[in-house]
């Protein structure tokens, strides 16, 4: 059995790299004070803590579960994986089975020891298909967990999956366990009683108000909890935000608009936090839907495109346009993959080829953000010669659907920023995947893809993602907008938030300094 | 007055129960669907239809219908799709915010138009008069985004005389309480006093033609006591009636200002559950914003009886 | 001038003027005549000739906002009461002179209790309250000849009668024990049943008080047996002033003897249709130069048109006034 901290290590090392654009961390931080509370105020409301009952996690609710459910191992600022709940995770040189060790003596926050038998009960929990097919398809090669003892989870899989031991470290709340009887028995409240390993407790939620920690007296490493209450407010309103963290009414104002950030970094009273991530804000298209499902018109669509005004216009220059899923700061980053700079002569030219007059529906949402940019393409592909009309659909459930259910044309969308290429790719670009949203089917597209799940040689992998993303630049199923880019702003009296990795504020070790 | 009492609750009892049928219907026949709204990316036919089954909307619409009646009748507005939260606990936890926000405002509302309505049909047609009726049209025009975030920057930011968002019980400090919602209820008051300041300055102006007040006069009373003790009752019918409908449309207002100021007001609940397409919830709070709305109107009616003795004939 | 000075009122060249957006309104102008205590003087003339204006000017509850102007001399028992400051003007509202509406359905505060519009009174120029200012309510409402003076008193103006609010009404008048009682066309509003019920109960209590009245009417017929002295308005001016007697012996305005002939006879069954004096009162705005009259004057002349008419007397002791270039004395009344 080979040791999985190599493993896991590669995976994860990237993270070294993708910290471009954090604030200088030179000084060395103090020590960590303990006590007092923090308030952040975000946009978005928390979800849940169900997988079953959620469906799906906004970074919100990402932030909250991360506060109630440890990971079993977690990451350091150099993407080093540190043990948490669990102490290790063996494979068999089959690369089939995976045995992880739990810590000894974690006990969940209601008294009750964290065990074997109640990780596995959640594995299985969220792999039954009756329950969720959405999430037993997105594990793929996981075909079941079991409890050996105590403290051994051994799982098993169909195929050698590489990106397999990062779940365990993935900041996903479809690995938050609660205690084995607590999800049998809980019913339709399992999802608002969070029961978890943790370093907090959920105290009270207020549906689309606020959500209240406190400190989990049952937490196993006691040293590393130093707030005694944090609380996470949703606020929709990003000027109300501003305002609220200028006047000190709260500590972390997550998601400013691009002129906040600057002027927050002008203002000597606030700290502005900032990372690039892998992924990007994009264009999807429909490769289905006529006229686009000629490769000649997704070309002359991206070629249209003026992103350097774009980034000034709709970001206030604030940002770094995007070439593929994996910027400069990512380990899977390939340098030139060839994506369309902005050329209206060559965009022209492929049209006259094409022929036929070419019409398209953008859809968008009704908010400043989507709506500037969405006027942009509008006039870019006029330029062209290419109609555009746009649709505005209000955000949430209601815009994704129809992208899902391939009832679109080109739509507004956003690639996350995520630990390993494979979960996201497999499940939006793959062929035969249910979850392909632009329906490009592209035998280039899907050996890479295939290459990068089950290879276990990060070299080939590597080289998988270099020739996906290139291709993807010559197929243009997508098209690219800004890297993704994460803000914080917050009160200087906050300290140790690790980087904004997928955008996700960690807060288990934050400390304040007294008011 | 018992007849006249019993008479309008029974037509709230019928109105009550009309809207109970409404609201269902209405949010029940829009388009979009639930399960299509939680799957999202794997909105299989097998899917959607285990979800339905899973929300009980695989059942015929009046079954659903009745289903909801009962558990109405019984208090019980089911639970929310998304977080499967009984919608009256979270109705419950959030109706007082938006109550004292609707009656804080319409105070402050009242507290403007009521002196200033008073004092300008006294000094109708002077400049002061103008003046001030002017003022009242500019901010009627003001939406309640704008006077709210004009307030925040003001009151919390620049002069930091009070909190720019968040919410306190009463209970727990009834001052931070009162700190906290004198903002967003300023905000909608503010919006709101100008058409109660023009009805009452309107009726107060007829009001003060009437014989009866050069009665008052002849009796050598001062125009104090004239205005606020012969004139300001028999010209507050309309405001009265406007000041009804207002609390009830403040709503409206408390869905802009609990989410600009982050109370956690029923308002700022149905602005989420809306965007969320959580009907269960939706159909929670309209049911029960159409309650009071009713309540109130009738609330009005009752206040129309004590204000004009020659109503309940 | 010691007979000025006996007087109670005494009224010298009164004027009102009205500014409106259309022009100036002169609603009173230039009206004198006095009342003596317990005296009571009618005042008549058509529609519109400016009695209800001098009423209000003499009680001073007109607009104080600039629209309008009073000028001339309004002596209550030696007191000018135009130069006296509104403050001291509030005490002599409602104590020294008290006035009566022509219509009590809308001259009683509607959503105020009856107990409350007297009490208000009592309070405010009595000093009574509570019990005390009850039992005097009670007795005021009885003394007016209203039944169940104690219930009446926790009722509201829309449960009583028009007759009855009329004496209503009247007991808020006395309420301040009252000098000078102005009574503006108090029976117009009513039954024709009642008028004369309510112009008795008036007599009555003037007489009991020895209180002065100033009683207005359109009508001389109610005038009649009533006044001791009566004035003739007509479009603001007084145009014939004389003790009743001698106003119906021997009048000298044609305006007049038109008036007396529309009266209605006590002797003619109610309803009788009364004879109109042909054309309409002037425009206020733009009244006719020379005699204000002379438009629907049978004897109107070229100096009519041209001159107005001032008041000379009729009688050796002046007591008869008229103002007529063709006093109908002259040429005798036309049949
Ligand atoms: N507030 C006012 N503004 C302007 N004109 C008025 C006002 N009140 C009365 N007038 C005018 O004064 C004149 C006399 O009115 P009034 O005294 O009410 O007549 P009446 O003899 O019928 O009581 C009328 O021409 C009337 O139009
Ligand atoms: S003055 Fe001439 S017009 Fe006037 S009333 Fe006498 S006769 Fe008639
Ligand atoms: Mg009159």
């Amino acid at each position: 059995m080979r040791c999985i901290r190599e493993l896991v290590g590669l995976t994860v090392g990237a993270f070294a790299f993708a910290l471009i654009g954090l604030q200088p961390c030179g000084a060395a931080e103090p020590a960590p004070r303990d006590g007092g509370s923090l308030i952040m105020a975000t946009r978005g409301q928390v979800q849940g803590f169900d997988p079953l009952t959620t469906r799906a996690a906004n970074r919100e609710t990402t932030m909250a579960g991360a506060l109630v459910f440890s990971k079993f191992f977690t990451l350091d600022e150099q993407g080093k994986s540190i043990p948490d709940l669990a102490t290790s995770l063996d494979n068999s040189p089959d690369g089939l089975t995976w045995q992880l060790k739990l810590r000894p003596g974690v006990k969940f926050s209601n008294g009750a020891p964290f065990t074997a038998r109640d990780v596995a009960h959640h594995f299985q929990r969220i792999l039954d298909p009756s329950k969720n097919q959405a999430f037993a398809a997105a594990l793929g090669a996981l075909k079941e967990a079991v409890a050996i003892d105590d403290a051994t989870v051994e799982f098993r899989l169909a195929y050698p999956w590489a990106a397999f031991p990062s779940i365990f470290s993935a900041d996903s709340y479809l690995f938050w366990v609660m205690p084995a009887e607590h999800e049998d028995s809980a019913g339709p409240d399992l999802n608002r009683r969070p029961i978890g390993a943790g370093p907090y407790v959920m105290t009270e939620w207020k549906q689309d108000d606020s959500i209240t920690f406190e400190k989990n007296p049952n937490y196993w490493n006691p040293n590393a909890q130093h707030l005694d209450k944090i609380v996470i407010r949703f606020l929709p309103d990003p000027t109300a935000r501003f305002t609220a963290v200028k006047t000190g009414d709260i500590d972390i104002f997550y998601e400013p608009l691009g002129k906040q950030v600057i002027e927050a970094r002008n203002d000597k009273t606030l700290k502005v936090m900032e990372y690039t991530g892998t992924g990007a804000y994009t264009l999807n298209i429909n490769t289905s839907s006529p006229p686009l499902d000629d490769v000649r018109v997704r070309q002359a669509l991206a070629y249209a495109l003026d992103r350097n005004v774009e980034l000034k216009v709709a970001y206030d220059g604030v940002g770094y346009l995007a070439s593929s899923f994996w910027g400069p700061g990512s380990e899977w980053n390939c340098p030139d993959v060839g994506y369309p700079e902005y050329n209206p002569e060559k965009a022209k030219a492929l049209l006259k080829d094409y022929g036929k007059p070419v019409k398209v529906v953008l859809q968008s949402q009704p908010t400043p953000t989507m709506t500037i940019p969405a006027q942009l393409y509008q006039s870019f592909w006029q330029k062209v010669g290419i109609e555009t009309e746009i649709r505005n659909i209000q955000g949430g459930p209601s815009y994704i659907s129809p992208v899902l259910r391939g009832d679109y044309q080109i739509a507004l969308w956003e690639v996350a920023d995520v630990p390993d290429p494979d979960f996201q790719v497999y499940q939006a670009f793959f062929s035969k995947s249910g979850g392909n949203l632009t329906r490009i089917n592209d035998p280039k597209l899907d050996e890479a893809i295939e290459t990068g799940r089950r290879n276990l040689d990060i070299d080939v992998r590597k080289k998988a993602y270099c020739d996906f993303s290139k291709e993807m630049a010559r197929q243009m199923p997508i098209m690219l907008r800004i890297q993704s880019i994460y803000f914080a702003i917050t009160q200087p009296r906050v300290h140790g938030i690790p980087p904004l990795r997928r955008g996700v504020v960690r807060l288990n070790e934050v400390w304040v300094d007294p008011k | 007055m018992l007849p006249f009492f019993l008479r309008k609750l029974l037509r709230l009892i019928l109105v009550l129960l009309l809207v109970a049928a409404a609201t269902f219907l209405l949010l029940n026949l829009l388009p979009g669907d639930v399960a299509l709204s939680l799957l999202g990316n794997e909105a299989t036919p097998a899917a959607i239809a285990q979800v339905r089954a899973e929300l009980g909307l695989d059942q015929p619409l009046v079954l659903r219908y009745l289903h909801w009646l009962i558990g109405l009748l019984h208090g019980d507005l089911g639970r929310s799709y998304i977080t499967q939260v009984p919608v009256m606990e979270s109705i419950v936890d959030r109706l007082p915010v938006t109550i004292e926000l609707m009656l804080l405002s319409q105070g402050f509302a009242l507290l403007l138009a009521v002196p200033v309505g008073v004092w300008c049909a006294y000094k109708a047609g002077s400049r002061i008069d103008r003046l001030i009726s002017s003022a009242a049209l500019l901010l009627l025009a003001a939406p309640v985004f704008i006077t709210a975030t004009v307030l925040m920057f003001l009151f919390a930011l620049k002069l930091r005389w009070l909190p720019s968002t968040g919410y306190v019980p009463f209970i727990a400090s009834p001052l931070s309480n009162l700190a906290h919602l004198v903002l967003p209820a300023l905000a909608i008051g503010l919006s709101e006093w100008p058409p109660l300041f023009a009805v009452l300055r309107a009726d107060m102006i007829k009001t003060l033609q009437q014989d009866y007040i050069a009665l008052a006069k002849a009796k050598g009373l001062g125009p104090a006591f004239i205005l606020l003790r012969h004139a300001l009752r028999p010209s507050s019918f309309t405001l009265v009636t406007v000041s009804g409908l207002q609390i009830a449309a403040a709503i409206t207002g408390a869905l802009v200002v609990e989410t600009i100021f982050g109370l956690p007001g029923v308002g700022r609940m149905l602005t989420g559950a809306v965007y969320n397409r959580d009907m269960m919830l939706v159909q929670g709070c309209v049911a029960v914003i159409s309650v009071g709305y009713v309540l109130i109107n009738f609330g009005v009616d009752l206040i129309y009886a004590t204000l004009d003795p020659r109503i309940c004939r | 001038m010691t007979k000025a000075s006996a007087a109670l009122l005494d009224v010298t060249g009164l004027r009102t003027r009205f500014h409106t957006p259309h022009g100036i309104v002169q609603a009173v102008d230039g009206v004198s005549f006095s009342i003596q205590r317990g005296q009571t003087v009618g005042i008549v003339g058509e529609s519109g000739s400016g009695k209800s204006v001098l009423a209000r000017t003499i009680i001073g509850i007109l607009a104080k906002d600039g629209s309008v102007t009073t000028t001339g001399c309004l002596a209550f028992e030696g007191r000018d009461l135009l130069k006296l400051p509104e403050r001291e003007m509030r005490d002599v509202r409602g104590k020294d002179i008290a006035m009566v509406f022509q219509d009590p359905m809308s001259s009683l505060n509607p959503v105020k209790r009856i107990g409350a519009q007297i009490g208000e009174v009592l309070k405010r120029h009595l000093g009574l309250r509570g019990r005390a200012a009850e039992t005097r309510s009670a007795e005021l409402l009885a003394s007016v000849g209203i039944s169940l003076p104690a219930e009446r008193l926790r009722q509201y103006p829309h449960q009583l009668s028009g007759g009855m609010r009329q004496r209503v009404a009247i007991a808020v008048a006395l309420a301040g024990e009252p000098k000078l009682l102005i009574a503006d066309e108090p029976t117009t509003a009513l039954d024709v049943t009642i008028q004369a019920q309510i112009l008795d109960l008036l007599r009555r209590q003037q007489l009991a008080r020895n209180m002065a009245m100033i009683l207005i009417s359109h009508d001389l017929g109610v005038i009649a047996g009533r006044a001791d002295a009566v004035a003739v308005m007509y479009a603001g001016q007084m145009v014939e002033r004389a003790s009743t007697r001698s106003l119906f012996h021997s009048c000298c305005m044609p305006y007049t003897q038109a008036l007396i002939r529309s009266a209605p006879k006590l002797p003619d069954p109610p309803h009788t249709r009364l004879r109109a004096i042909p054309g309409r009162p002037p425009d206020m705005l733009r009244p006719p130069a020379g005699c204000r009259f002379n438009p629907r004057c049978d004897y109107a002349t070229d100096v009519c048109r041209a001159t107005q008419p001032m008041l000379s007397a009729a009688d050796a002791d002046g007591t008869h006034l008229y103002a007529c270039w063709h006093p109908v004395g002259g040429h005798g009344v036309l049949p």
